[in-house]
């Protein structure tokens, strides 16, 4: 551990009792490191002072009611994104029933539907419930299958970045990655990171 | 604090039909939420957006709420994940370069923070906390600002406690060297 470390764990006040007595020792012996334990500290006082700051009461006050307006609202519109999703689950499955009317081994399930789906079929679906979405929590939990399986192949463990990409500028980013789970979103943020993908224009 | 107001009786309340119960927790938990959202992604409008979500999470998922862990730390479970939701938002969009990275400034001007010397405060400090990589900074800041111990950050992120304490070391020794560079 360097002296830096000690010094920055000891104020943290994660070293046990031994390690604790240990840099006191040390820190009262050399001048040098005395200096730098006072300028650790003055830094750790310092990013705290900026931490300080006088905001506007009003905020906090009108937050709630704010957020009471926000819910109203949500209600009175929340048929709509169900009705919406209702529309293109119906849709879904009499495209598939026409689909698979003769192929009765055929095990019916959204990501399965959607991986037949053309693009251009997919995106119309897409599309539509886009028109239609309000988007609220629930959306988030409901509707998110095609555009995932579009997404991650299938197996969660790659990502198609074309179709990332695609789809990236077709659709609302934000819900894109919203709909993912953490584990997704940190996969497409270190391919983004790397430039692991070639970008085709 | 009256026993009627712990966060367990709260949720019982709330669940039970008391709006009133819901705002209480409002209340207790707002300056919290916001200022760990603001500390996050580095602007109001954004950390206005995140509170007003984590409301939202709240009042639709208190009813799962099991009671596991303390609802302070389910709070600000779910602030901080919002908040780097957000910013992997950013960095996509960054990529795909819809927006500047440098100038990622869509305040307009609006702030709740009043004074000169606020702003000039908050200023540094975003400038500060934006080096530092979003997981690394949200550690940072659980542990400096919101003051919570290693096993509390633990249970809201998942990582282990010498996992965490790697991060702050880590995180104090770059602001150290910037801040260092900048005097």
């Amino acid at each position: 551990m360097t002296n830096q470390e000690k010094i920055i764990r000891y104020l943290d006040g994660t070293l046990d009792s031994t390690d604790i007595e240990a840099v006191k020792a040390e820190i009262e012996k050399s001048t040098a490191l005395r200096k730098e334990y006072e300028r650790l500290l003055s830094l750790k006082k310092r990013l705290k002072k900026l931490s300080e700051v006088e905001a506007d009461p009003d905020y906090f006050i009108n937050l709630l009611p704010r957020f009471r307006e926000r819910i109203n609202q949500k209600k009175k519109k929340s048929f709509l994104p169900a009705y919406a999703l209702g529309t293109v689950l119906t849709a879904l499955i009499i495209f598939a029933a026409v689909v698979f009317l003769n192929d009765s081994d055929s095990t019916l399930n959204l990501i399965e539907i959607s991986a037949q789906l053309e693009d251009n079929e997919l995106e119309s679906i897409l599309v539509y419930y886009s028109n239609g979405n309000t988007y609220s929590i629930d959306d988030e939990e409901d509707g998110s299958e095609l555009f995932l399986s579009e997404l991650f192949n299938g197996d969660n463990n790659s990502i198609d970045m074309e179709a990332l990409k695609t789809l990236s500028l077709k659709y609302a980013i934000d819900d894109v990655l919203e709909d993912v789970s953490d584990q997704e979103a940190d996969l497409i943020v270190n391919e983004i990171s790397n430039k692991n993908i070639l970008m085709s224009n | 604090m009256p026993e009627q107001d712990n966060d367990f009786d709260l949720i019982q309340r709330f669940l039970a039909g008391d709006e009133a119960a819901f705002n209480k927790i409002v209340s207790k938990y707002q300056q919290k939420i916001y200022w760990h959202a603001r500390r996050m992604v580095g602007n109001h409008i954004d950390a206005d957006e995140i509170v007003q979500e984590v409301l939202l999470v709240l009042y639709k998922k208190l009813a799962s709420f099991k009671f596991k862990s303390s609802l302070y730390t389910w709070i600000y479970k779910i602030t901080s994940t919002r908040s780097l939701n957000l910013l992997r938002q950013r960095k996509v969009k960054e990529f795909f370069s819809f927006e500047d990275s440098e100038d990622h400034d869509i305040s307009g001007g609006q702030d709740i923070v009043a004074t000169l010397e606020s702003k000039e405060k908050i200023e540094k400090l975003e400038r500060v906390l934006k080096t530092l990589p979003a997981k690394q900074r949200e550690v940072f800041i659980l542990r400096h600002f919101d003051e919570l111990s290693y096993e509390e950050i633990s249970a809201i992120t998942g990582k282990s406690v010498g996992g965490l304490k790697a991060n702050y070391f880590h995180a104090f020794k770059k602001i150290n060297d910037l801040m260092n560079n900048n005097d």
